[in-house]
């Protein structure tokens, strides 16, 4: 799924950007828009949006069920933390697979980009392709890149789980919280995001 | 330990080695990612290449930021290194250091100049240095070192060169700058502008009113229109005819009657003419006759007239042989009596 929408993410950007850089003869900033779009901005919050949906919805079935079936309040008679038996793994594991998706949906993004700017007749070779990229990087992109996407992953962790563990779901809840769930979680990462552009701008 | 749970087992170490590969892929590629960038910017910006420095002075230090591309030949040759504002009453403003890789040092010589040129639309500026074409190179490089460098005219080790060498700045204006000079002119010629549309404004107003005034000729042209429309059927009208229309009918009458008789009489005169024209032949004619018989009688008369002159001359050839007949000489006895016989020549008299 992340290969693809980074395929369709890198195909839309550049086919755009191509038709739009072709009227002003300014091809050679076609590295920056996919470092300033991509990298920086859609790359993560694709992500994240994957990520909600996906992962997010099945944290808060899995954990509405446990607390269903009982076997939360049975993990917790016996002493059992459930915050780091259930949450803390869960945040791990979705801000490793955030980072991970980001770089992948990156990658494919900016691979995809070239190849659709090769069909389009663009003239610009691979290694000067890579190099508008590297020009249009900052070291500090590749910081802020894996971080947002982590905390991305966390933030919908954390946000999945407090709807999973807030209340005693009834099976026809479960919609309602997952949906609230991503929708919670999506809005939390665009608000970080804008965090981020500040990062950037007073860079 | 059964079956089912060593299955479960290796399918969780299975998922947990995937998933470890999928995070190391992914850790790898934001690596070798981070690599190309470090390596690239590396090579752009020379971190790993020999460099010189050298300095120039501008006169204003707008568009102008550490850290800029120095161009040279089209290629992004180096940076700059400082910028540093003057003491004040320094004939030169702003003094600007920036350092050129190896080996694109090797194309300064002592002739070149640093253009400080127009860089974008938003009033940036860019150092460019032209390559030398005469004089000495900048740098002399020893075992792939710069040693020594060339400071005013001399060669100078590199230790005693801190600043780096002087290039000569062509400074041209920012495109702000240029702008503003723009808008200076452009309301430099504002008043003027005004008063041709002041004048072009007039123009416009008079032909508003001529406007209004062909409006208003042209509000009064239709019964002028009607009456040439009246004029125009009674001119297509086979009774109301331009003459007719323009000449009485009585009038018109008349004047059919005088061109009748005025036509019978060109007719008779016409034959009159024809008449008068033969009689004239005729007599042409009989005149010629005359006049051929009067040439005859001429060329006649003047055989008549020499045969008279031969008469003559043979009567007075009769007379003088009757003068000198001895019968009759004594009758023309006279002396110098006057004849028409030429004189006579005196003929040498014989002896008798």
């Amino acid at each position: 799924m992340v290969g693809f929408l980074g395929l369709a993410l890198g195909l839309l950007v550049v086919a755009q950007a191509v038709a739009l850089l072709r009227q002003v003869s300014a091809q050679q900033f076609m590295g920056k828009l996919m470092v300033t779009v991509v990298m920086r901005e859609l790359g993560p919050l694709l992500t994240a949006f994957l990520l909600a949906a996906r992962a997010g919805t099945a944290i808060v079935a899995d954990l509405g069920a446990m607390q269903i079936s009982g076997k939360l309040s049975r993990m917790e008679k016996i002493g059992t933390h459930t915050m780091q038996e259930l949450v803390t793994p869960r945040l791990r594991a979705l801000a490793a697979a955030a980072f991970c998706l980001t770089v992948y949906l990156i990658f494919v993004s900016l691979a995809s980009g070239y190849l659709v700017a090769f069909l389009q007749n663009v003239p610009l070779r691979l290694d000067a392709y890579c190099g508008q990229l590297a020009d249009a990087m900052h070291w500090l992109d590749f910081v802020l890149v894996g971080l947002k996407a982590a905390l991305f992953g966390g933030v919908i962790a954390v946000v999945s789980c407090y709807h999973g563990l807030e209340q005693l779901l009834r099976i026809e809840e479960f919609s309602t919280a997952a949906t609230r769930a991503v929708v919670e979680s999506l809005a939390v990462c665009v608000l970080l995001d804008a965090v981020f552009l500040v990062g950037y701008l007073v860079r | 330990m059964n079956e089912p749970q060593v299955v479960t087992e290796q399918s969780s170490r299975r998922r947990e080695r995937l998933a470890g590969l999928f995070v190391l892929v992914a850790t790898l590629l934001l690596l070798a990612g981070f690599a190309y960038y470090i390596r690239h910017t590396a090579a752009r910006k020379g971190w790993f290449v020999e460099k010189c420095r050298y300095h120039t002075y501008v006169q204003s230090a707008e568009g102008l930021n550490v850290g800029d591309p120095i161009m040279l030949m089209g290629f992004s040759v180096g940076e700059i290194s400082g910028i540093e504002a003057m003491p004040p009453g320094s004939w030169d403003k702003v003094f600007v250091t920036f350092e050129i890789k190896q080996p694109y040092y090797g194309y300064i010589w002592e002739d070149s100049r640093v253009r400080i040129r127009a860089s974008g639309f938003l009033g940036q500026r860019q150092l460019e240095v032209t390559t030398g074409v005469a004089g000495k190179p900048t740098v002399y490089e020893k075992d792939k070192h710069i040693s020594e460098v060339l400071i005013s005219g001399k060669v100078t080790p590199i230790a005693e060169a801190p600043k780096g060498i002087f290039i000569k700045p062509l400074e041209e204006p920012a495109l702000t700058e240029r702008a503003e000079k723009l808008v200076a002119q452009v309301e430099k010629a504002l008043p003027n502008i005004l008063s041709m549309t002041n004048g072009v404004n007039g123009v416009l107003t008079n032909a508003s009113g001529l406007l209004a005034n062909l409006n208003a000729t042209a509000a009064q042209l239709p019964p002028v229109i009607s009456n040439v429309n009246f004029i125009t059927t009674n001119l297509r009208d086979p009774h109301g005819s331009l003459g007719e229309w323009l000449i009485p009918t009585n009038l018109n009458a008349r004047l059919d009657t005088t061109l009748g008789s005025a036509n019978t009489t060109i007719t008779n005169a016409n034959q009159q003419l024809t008449m008068l024209a033969t009689s004239l032949e005729t007599t042409l004619i009989n005149l010629a006759n005359i006049t051929s018989n009067l040439n005859t009688q001429v060329q006649a008369n003047d055989q008549i007239l020499a045969q008279i002159s031969r008469l003559v001359v043979d009567s007075d050839n009769l007379v003088q042989g009757l003068k000198k007949h001895w019968l009759l000489r004594g009758i023309f006895k006279k002396e110098n009596a006057a004849t028409n016989a030429p004189p006579a020549v005196a003929k040498p008299t014989s002896p008798r």
